[in-house]
C-alpha cells in the first residue's frame, strides 16, 4: 500500500464497516439488529471513508474508481508513482544544480534552454495528477553520466523510453556531451525552485536577444555588390527583410529563438557556407525560426558581401580577425606590387560619415556638416587621426543637437573604400588647405559654367570625357562607360538637371538616398568598421564614407553599358580590365586612414525623378581617380542601373580630396566609390 | 412465499439492497450519504420487526438461522393462516344462518349443536400451528355441500370432518338441507 497512506486508514474503514456488514446478513435472515449500533458504526465508515478519499486525492488527484477492487490496485499503485514523481524531481533538482561548460557560449547558451525546458518537462510529468512516464536509468546523481553514456543499439531500449516519455530531456542528453556536464554547481546550492532558475533564463533569452541585434547592426553596416543593379535590389530588399526580422524575433515578448551559427561579425561568412545535407539541422533551425534571414543568406555568395561594420559597434576586434587582415593586406601587397610602399596600412580604416535628415528616420539627430567639421579637426590637429578616435569624435558629433528642419526626410548616405596606404601630406596640410580652396574655386567656376549652359546627355558625356581628358588623360574605357550608358537609351541626365530646385524637390519627397563605397572587393574580405559621424548636406542627405581595402577588382559593366555602340565599346570589357591593370600600376592606392583625412567635401547625389518614380534602387559602382589637386578626376562606371549611373558620376566628381602625397610630391591616387540608392517610404 | 408476507418481504429486500449497495461504495471509498443510509437502514429494520413479528405471533416457539429457514418458516405460517381464515370464515356462516324446523324443540336442539360447531371452529382457528384440515368448499357454499354427503361414496371427506371437527360434523348430520336458511342482513 501507499507509503503517503497511513496504514490504519483502510483498516480503520474495513472495521467501521464490518458491524454494518455483519447488520447487512441480518438483516437479510430478518434478525434483530442494533440499529442505533449500526448507525454509529455507520458515522464512523464514513468518516475512514472521507479520510481515505482524500489521501488518494492527495496523491491522485484525478483518480476515480468504481469498486473496492480497482481501489485496491489504485492504492498498490501509488507507491510506485511516488517513487517515480520523486525520480523526476530528483533530476530536475539535480539538473538544476549543475552547469554546463563549452568553449563557446552558444552551445551553453543552447544546452542551457534545452536543460530548462528539460527540467520543465521533468516536473510537468512529476505533477500530482498524471501518471508519471517511468524514467529509465539511474538514480538521479547518476542519472546524466547514465544518460550521456548511452549507445545505439545497444541501448535502444532505453533511448526509446527516454524518447517516449521525455522528449525534451532526451533531447538535452543527446546534445550534451559527459565533459560538459558539471554537477552540483554554485557551492552546491541546488536550485530548489523555478523562480531560482528565472534569472539564468532571463539572462539566456538576454544574451540571445543581443545576438540578433548585433546580426542586425551587422547586415545593416554591410554592402552588396554584384554587377547587376537588379540583384543588389533584390538583395537588399531581402536584407532588410532579414533585418526586421531579427530586430522583430529580438524585441518579440515570447523570447528570441536561438540564432544558430557564430557570432555576427563572422555569421554572413559561416551561414554562407553552409551545405546541404551536411549543415541541414542548422539550416532547419534557421529556416524555421528565420524565415528572410535564411532567404537573404541563401540568396548571398560570400563575395557578393561586403561587411562594413557600424562604427558606433563597441566589440573590440579580435586575434584572429586581425591575423585575417594581415592577411588580406599581404594579398593586396601581392596583386598590387606595392608591397614596399610605406604607405600601406597594417589596419584599413573605414570612416563613416553620417547626416541623418530627419529624427522620424532612425531616430538620428540633424549634424550638420560632419564630414567637414570632422576633416577640418583632422587638419588642426596635423595628425592621422587613429580609426577608433575618430569613430569616438564622429559619434559625438552625431550626437550634437541640430536645429531641426521640417518637412524633408530623404537622406543619402555614402561609403568610400581606397586603396591600402597611410596618410601622406600630413607635413603639408596648410598647402593642400590653400591648393584645395584654389581647385574648388576653379572647378566652382567650371560648374558654373556648365550649369549656365544646358545640354544634351551626350554633351554630359562629352564633358565628362573632356573633363577627365584635361586631368589625367582618361581611356577610352571611361569614356565608353558614361557615353555608353547614354548609347543604352537610359536617360542620362544633363547637369542643366541638376538645378536647385531639383535638390529642393527631393529633398520634399519621402526617399532616402544613399551612396556607399565597399570596403574591398576581390576575395570577399570584410571592410573594417571604424566610424561613423552624421552631417547635413544640403539638409537632405545622410552620407556614409567607408575607407578600406587595397586591391579593386573591377565588376562586370552593367547591361547598358555594353549594349553600347561598337565603335565605343567594343573593347569595353578588355579596356577595363585593361585599365585597371594600367591604374594599379601607375596609380597608388590611398590607403584608409589617408583617403579618411582627404575627404573635403562629400557631395550627396540627387535621386534622378525617373529612377524614383520607376521604384529603381541599387548601388553604383565607380572606380575615381583623385588628381593631384584633390578633385576627382575621372569617374568610371564600374557597375549600376544605367538609370542611376549617372546621378552617381555626377555627385562623385563634386567630392573634394586633398591631395594625395607620395614622396613629397602630390600625385593622382585611385580609389572606388559605391553609391547605394535606396527608397525609403517615410 | 405467502401473500401475507410477501409486501413486508419485498420492503424489507429493497431497503436491504440499497443498504447493501450503500455499505459497498464505504468499503470501496466511494462518496456516500451516511444520512440515506441510515435511512435505509432504518427501514430494512422495520421491516424485519414486522416479519419477526409475525412469525412470532403465528409460530411463537418458530426458530430460524437464515433466510431460507425463514423462507420455509414463512411458507408454513402462510398455510397455517389459509387454514384458520377458512375455519373463521364458515363459523361466520354458520353464525349467520337460521335454523327451521315445525318443531321448537328440534330448533333448539339444532341451535346448540350449531353453537357447539361455532365454538369447535374459532378454537381450532385460535390454536396454535396448523389447524385440521377442513374439507369441502368455502363456507358460503360449505353447509350445503356438508349436507349432501353420503355414506359411502363421502366416507373420505365425512371421516376427515369427523376426525377434525366432531361438533361440526354432528351438526351437519342433523341439519336437513331445507332446515337452513341463510340470513339476508336488511340494509337499515
Amino acid at each position: 500500500m501507499s507509503s503517503l497512506l497511513p496504514p490504519d486508514a483502510l483498516a480503520s474503514l474495513d472495521d467501521s464497516l464490518s458491524l454494518p456488514f455483519a447488520s447487512l446478513e441480518a438483516l437479510k435472515a430478518v434478525k434483530s439488529v442494533d440499529v442505533e449500533g449500526i448507525i454509529k458504526q455507520l458515522s464512523v465508515a464514513a468518516e475512514s471513508n472521507r479520510n481515505l478519499r482524500s489521501l488518494v486525492a492527495s496523491v491522485l488527484p484525478e483518480a476515480a474508481w468504481q469498486s473496492r477492487e480497482e481501489l485496491d490496485a489504485l492504492l498498490a499503485e501509488i507507491p510506485n508513482i511516488s517513487a517515480a514523481r520523486s525520480r523526476l524531481l530528483g533530476l530536475a533538482m539535480e539538473l538544476e544544480s549543475g552547469s554546463i561548460v563549452h568553449r563557446r557560449a552558444v552551445r551553453v547558451e543552447e544546452l542551457n534552454q534545452l536543460r530548462q525546458q528539460a527540467i520543465i518537462e521533468l516536473r510537468s510529468q512529476a505533477e500530482l495528477g498524471k501518471q508519471p512516464s517511468v524514467l529509465p536509468g539511474p538514480e538521479a546523481d547518476h542519472w546524466i553520466e547514465w544518460a550521456c553514456g548511452l549507445k545505439e543499439p545497444e541501448d535502444a531500449a532505453s533511448l526509446q523510453a527516454l524518447r517516449t516519455g521525455f522528449a525534451i530531456l532526451d533531447d538535452f542528453v543527446a546534445n550534451l556531451e559527459p565533459g560538459m556536464w558539471v554537477a552540483k554547481t554554485g557551492a552546491g546550492a541546488p536550485l530548489s525552485n523555478g523562480a531560482e532558475l528565472g534569472n539564468p533564463a532571463q539572462d539566456v533569452r538576454e544574451q540571445l536577444r543581443h545576438r540578433l541585434l548585433a546580426l542586425a547592426r551587422e547586415l545593416e553596416s554591410g554592402n552588396i555588390l554584384h554587377h547587376r543593379a537588379l540583384r543588389v535590389n533584390q538583395l537588399n530588399r531581402l536584407r532588410e527583410e532579414a533585418i526586421s526580422e531579427l530586430r522583430s524575433r529580438a524585441e518579440s515578448e515570447a523570447g528570441s529563438p536561438t540564432l544558430p551559427g557564430p557570432e555576427a561579425d563572422q555569421w554572413i561568412k559561416w551561414a554562407c557556407g553552409l551545405r546541404e545535407p551536411e549543415d541541414a539541422e542548422a539550416l532547419a533551425t534557421l529556416r524555421d525560426s528565420f524565415a528572410h534571414l535564411d532567404d537573404f543568406v541563401a540568396n548571398l555568395e560570400l563575395d557578393m558581401w561586403v561587411a562594413g561594420k557600424s562604427p558606433l559597434a563597441e566589440a573590440p576586434p579580435q586575434r584572429e580577425k586581425s591575423v585575417d587582415k594581415v592577411s588580406s593586406q599581404k594579398q593586396r601587397r601581392a596583386k598590387t606590387g606595392n608591397s614596399d610602399d610605406p604607405g600601406l596600412s597594417s589596419s584599413p580604416i573605414t570612416a563613416t560619415l553620417k547626416a541623418a535628415t530627419s529624427t522620424e528616420q532612425g531616430g538620428e539627430s540633424r549634424v550638420p556638416n560632419v564630414p567637414d567639421r570632422l576633416a577640418q579637426s583632422m587638419i588642426e590637429s596635423k595628425t592621422l587621426t587613429p580609426s577608433h578616435e575618430l569613430a569616438s569624435r564622429a559619434k559625438d558629433e552625431a550626437q550634437r543637437p541640430a536645429s531641426p528642419e521640417t518637412g524633408t526626410t530623404p537622406a543619402i548616405s555614402f561609403e568610400i573604400t581606397t586603396g591600402v596606404g597611410d596618410a601622406r601630406g600630413k607635413k603639408w596640410w596648410m598647402v593642400i588647405a590653400i591648393a584645395a580652396f584654389a581647385v574648388l574655386t576653379a572647378y566652382g567656376a567650371i560648374e558654373w559654367s556648365s550649369h549656365r549652359n544646358p545640354t544634351l546627355p551626350a554633351k554630359v558625356a562629352e564633358n565628362d570625357l573632356t573633363h577627365s581628358s584635361a586631368n589625367q588623360g582618361l581611356d577610352q574605357s571611361e569614356m565608353s562607360s558614361d557615353s555608353g550608358t547614354h548609347a543604352a537609351g537610359q536617360p542620362l541626365l544633363t547637369r542643366s538637371e541638376f538645378r536647385p530646385q531639383d535638390r529642393g524637390v527631393v529633398r520634399t519627397v519621402p526617399t532616402t538616398l544613399s551612396a556607399s563605397q565597399a570596403g574591398t572587393q576581390g576575395g570577399g574580405a570584410m571592410s573594417q568598421p571604424a566610424i561613423r559621424a552624421s552631417n547635413d548636406v544640403a539638409g537632405v542627405y545622410k552620407a556614409t564614407a567607408s575607407l578600406g581595402g587595397a586591391t579593386q577588382t573591377p565588376g562586370p559593366v552593367p547591361s547598358g553599358l555594353q549594349n553600347t555602340p561598337p565603335n565605343n565599346t567594343t573593347s569595353v570589357l578588355k579596356d577595363n580590365s585593361a585599365a585597371q591593370s594600367t591604374l594599379a600600376a601607375q596609380k597608388p592606392r590611398i590607403s584608409a586612414g589617408g583617403a579618411q583625412g582627404l575627404v573635403i567635401r562629400p557631395v550627396a547625389p540627387l535621386y534622378p525623378a525617373s529612377a524614383r518614380q520607376a521604384h529603381i534602387e541599387g548601388t553604383v559602382v565607380l572606380q575615381a581617380v583623385i588628381g593631384k589637386d584633390g578633385n576627382v578626376q575621372t569617374v568610371r562606371v564600374v557597375s549600376g542601373h544605367p538609370m542611376l549611373i549617372q546621378a552617381a558620376v555626377n555627385a562623385a566628381k563634386q567630392w573634394h580630396f586633398n591631395p594625395y602625397y607620395q614622396d613629397g610630391e602630390p600625385v593622382e591616387a585611385d580609389t572606388q566609390i559605391n553609391v547605394n540608392f535606396t527608397l525609403q517610404a517615410d | 412465499m405467502s401473500t401475507m408476507c410477501q409486501p413486508i418481504c419485498t420492503s424489507l429486500d429493497n431497503s436491504l439492497a440499497l443498504l447493501s449497495d450503500s455499505l459497498g461504495k464505504l468499503k470501496a471509498a466511494q462518496s456516500v450519504d451516511v444520512k440515506e443510509v441510515s435511512n435505509q437502514l432504518a427501514m430494512a429494520a422495520e421491516a424485519v420487526g414486522s416479519l419477526r413479528s409475525l412469525v412470532t405471533s403465528v409460530l411463537p416457539e418458530a426458530t430460524w438461522q437464515n433466510r431460507e429457514d425463514l423462507d420455509a418458516l414463512l411458507g408454513q405460517i402462510d398455510r397455517i393462516m389459509g387454514a384458520r381464515s377458512r375455519l373463521l370464515t364458515l363459523a361466520t356462516e354458520l353464525q349467520r344462518g337460521m335454523i327451521v324446523h315445525r318443531r321448537a324443540v328440534r330448533v333448539t336442539q339444532m341451535d346448540q349443536l350449531r353453537e357447539q360447531a361455532i365454538n369447535e371452529l374459532q378454537a381450532q382457528a385460535k390454536a396454535a400451528g396448523l389447524p385440521p384440515t377442513l374439507p369441502g368448499p368455502e363456507a358460503d357454499r360449505w353447509i350445503e355441500w356438508a349436507c349432501a354427503l353420503k355414506e359411502p361414496e363421502d366416507a373420505e371427506a365425512l371421516q376427515t370432518l369427523r376426525n377434525g371437527f366432531v361438533h361440526l360434523d354432528t351438526f351437519v348430520a342433523n341439519l336437513e338441507p331445507h332446515m337452513w336458511v341463510v340470513k339476508v342482513t336488511t340494509p337499515v
